[in-house]
C-alpha cells in the first residue's frame, strides 16, 4: 500500500472535479493505493497507529478505483456516500425498483445525455456508487459480487 | 428434543451451576433467537433509516440497552434488503450488543477489538467512535478476516486498521497503548445453541479446559496492552465457569492492578457472576460481572465483565 502524495491526490481530485463536479474530493482524508488500483481513505492518526503494528491486512475504506492508463476513476458505494451532495455532475436519480436492479449489479437502461464513462446513482439521500456508461446507453453498476442483492 | 443430543456430562455440568434454571434453559434452546439489528448512523441519521424500514412494513422495537439497536417483532428477511447491502443496517444479536455498550467507547480513543471477526462488535465500536480515534480490528484467521473486512467496508468505517495477529502477541508490540480493549473470546458457545444444536452434541469438558487456557492468555495480553487507567471488556457467548469467572479470577490473581467495574445497562436481565465454584472461593468482585442466560432476555446467553487497569 502506498500513500498518495499531494500531486497524485491532485490528479485524482481533478478527475473527480471534471467527472462529478466535486471540489477537492477527500481533502480531509489520507488516501492510500493498493496494488489493485483501489484507493482507500483513512485518517493520519490511523496511518500512525498502523505503522506501530504488524500483520496489517488493510487500512481505511475503499472509496474509488483509479486507472492511470485510461485516466479514469469510479467511485465505490462508500466513496460516493462520503462525497454525497458534493457530487453535482453525472449523477442520476433512481426509483426504488431501479435501485434494486442497481444493487443486483444488473444493467439498467436509462436515457441520459453524458460524455462521461461513469455516472453515480442515487436514491433520495442515498448514494450508490458508480456505473459504467456503455455505448448502447445502458448503465453497468460497479457493485462487488459479495454485495449484490440475490435474484428473487 | 434437544435433550436427546445432550451427553450426561453436559447435563450434569449445567445442573451444578447454582444460578442456572435448567428447564428454562432447555426450553430457550429449543426456540429460535430473535433477529436484532443496528442502524448505522455513520451513513445517515437514525430516524431516516428507520423511516425507510417502516415504509417496507417492517415491525421492530427498540433494544433498551443498546444505542441504535432494534429487534424485529415479525419475521422479515432483512439480509436481502437494499438497506442491509448499502450498510444502513447491521444484523446483530441483541445481547451481543451489550458487550460494546459495557465497553463504552468514546470518540477519539484508540481501541483494540482483539477477536474481531466477523465484525459485529467492531462496526458497533466504530459507530460510537464517529470517525474520531482509531479502531484496530484484529483476527488471526485470514479467512474470517474476509467477512470482517467486508462488513467494515459495508458500514463505511475509515478510521480502522485490520490486523491478523495472534492476540497473545499484542503486548510485545503495543504494551500500554490502547484506551480500551474488547476481548470477545472464542468459546464453547453454549449461549447460542438455538443457532446450532451441534454445539451441544460436540460439547466436552476437555474442550472447555483447552479454551479456558487460551481465553486466559488472551485476557492477560489484553490487560497488558491497556494504558494505565484504561478499560477492557471480556465477554463470551457461553455459560461454563471455566471460560468465564475462572478466567477472570486468574487475571485478578496475576495482576494486582486489575479491578472489576460495575456494568449498568438499561433493561438487560442477568444473574450476578459466581463467587464460588467446585468448593473454591473466588473473588467477591466477580459478583459485578454479568451472567446472562438465554431465557433472561429471550435472546443469546452471554458472560460480560468490565475490568479497569489501575495506576
Amino acid at each position: 500500500m502506498k500513500i498518495l502524495n499531494d500531486s497524485e491526490k491532485k490528479i485524482l481530485q481533478e478527475l473527480l472535479y471534471q467527472q462529478h463536479g466535486v471540489k477537492e474530493a477527500f481533502e480531509e482524508f489520507i488516501l492510500v493505493m493498493g496494488g489493485d488500483s483501489k484507493i482507500r481513505a483513512t485518517t493520519l492518526e490511523t496511518i500512525e497507529v498502523a505503522r506501530k503494528l504488524r500483520k496489517v491486512l488493510q487500512i481505511g475504506v475503499y472509496v474509488a478505483k483509479y486507472r492511470r492508463n485510461k485516466n479514469d476513476v469510479f467511485l465505490s458505494i462508500e466513496g460516493s456516500q462520503l462525497l454525497n451532495n458534493q457530487i453535482t455532475k453525472n449523477v442520476v436519480e433512481l426509483s426504488e425498483e431501479e435501485c434494486r436492479e442497481w444493487m443486483r449489479g444488473a444493467p439498467i437502461h436509462l436515457s441520459i445525455n453524458t460524455d462521461s464513462r461513469y455516472i453515480v446513482g442515487k436514491i433520495d439521500k442515498i448514494y450508490l456508487g458508480s456505473a459504467r456508461v456503455s455505448r448502447d446507453g445502458k448503465l453497468y453498476p460497479q457493485i462487488a459480487v459479495w454485495r449484490r442483492i440475490p435474484e428473487e | 428434543m434437544i435433550e436427546s443430543f445432550m451427553k450426561d456430562e453436559l447435563r450434569d455440568y449445567l445442573a451444578r451451576i447454582p444460578s442456572l434454571e435448567y428447564d428454562l434453559l432447555i426450553d430457550s434452546w429449543s426456540r429460535p433467537l430473535p433477529e436484532g439489528f443496528r442502524v448505522n448512523t455513520l451513513k445517515l441519521p437514525e430516524e431516516y433509516i428507520l423511516e425507510r424500514l417502516r415504509k417496507k412494513n417492517i415491525l421492530f422495537r427498540k433494544i433498551p440497552w443498546a444505542r441504535y439497536g432494534y429487534i424485529l417483532e415479525e419475521e422479515f428477511e432483512l439480509s436481502t434488503t437494499i438497506e442491509h447491502m448499502l450498510g444502513l443496517i447491521y444484523l446483530q444479536g441483541p445481547v451481543s450488543m451489550a458487550s460494546v455498550e459495557a465497553l463504552d467507547p468514546r470518540p477519539g480513543e484508540i481501541i483494540l477489538d482483539m477477536c474481531a471477526a466477523p465484525g459485529s462488535k467492531s462496526t458497533q465500536i466504530s459507530q460510537i467512535l464517529q470517525g474520531r480515534g482509531v479502531l484496530i480490528a484484529n483476527d488471526p484467521v485470514i479467512d474470517r478476516c474476509k467477512a470482517l473486512s467486508s462488513n467494515l467496508q459495508r458500514l463505511g468505517v475509515y478510521n480502522v486498521v485490520v490486523t491478523t495477529l495472534d492476540g497473545r502477541v499484542f503486548p510485545k508490540i503495543a504494551r500500554e497503548f490502547f484506551d480500551r480493549v474488547l476481548v470477545d473470546a472464542p468459546c464453547s458457545s453454549l449461549g447460542i445453541v438455538s443457532k446450532d444444536w451441534s454445539v451441544v452434541k460436540n460439547w466436552s469438558i476437555h474442550n472447555v479446559i483447552r479454551l479456558s487456557r487460551l481465553q486466559f492468555q488472551l485476557l492477560r495480553a489484553a490487560f497488558d496492552c491497556l494504558k494505565l487507567g484504561g478499560t477492557l471488556v471480556y465477554s463470551t457467548c457461553t455459560l461454563t465457569v471455566e471460560e468465564n469467572e475462572l478466567v477472570v479470577h486468574k487475571l485478578l490473581r496475576s495482576r494486582s492492578n486489575a479491578y472489576i467495574e460495575e456494568i449498568k445497562l438499561n433493561g438487560l436481565r442477568y444473574e450476578e457472576g459466581l463467587t464460588e465454584w467446585n468448593n473454591m472461593k473466588l473473588s467477591d468482585e466477580l459478583s459485578k460481572s454479568l451472567r446472562i442466560y438465554p431465557y433472561h432476555n429471550n435472546a443469546e446467553g452471554f458472560y460480560i465483565v468490565k475490568i479497569r487497569k489501575g495506576g
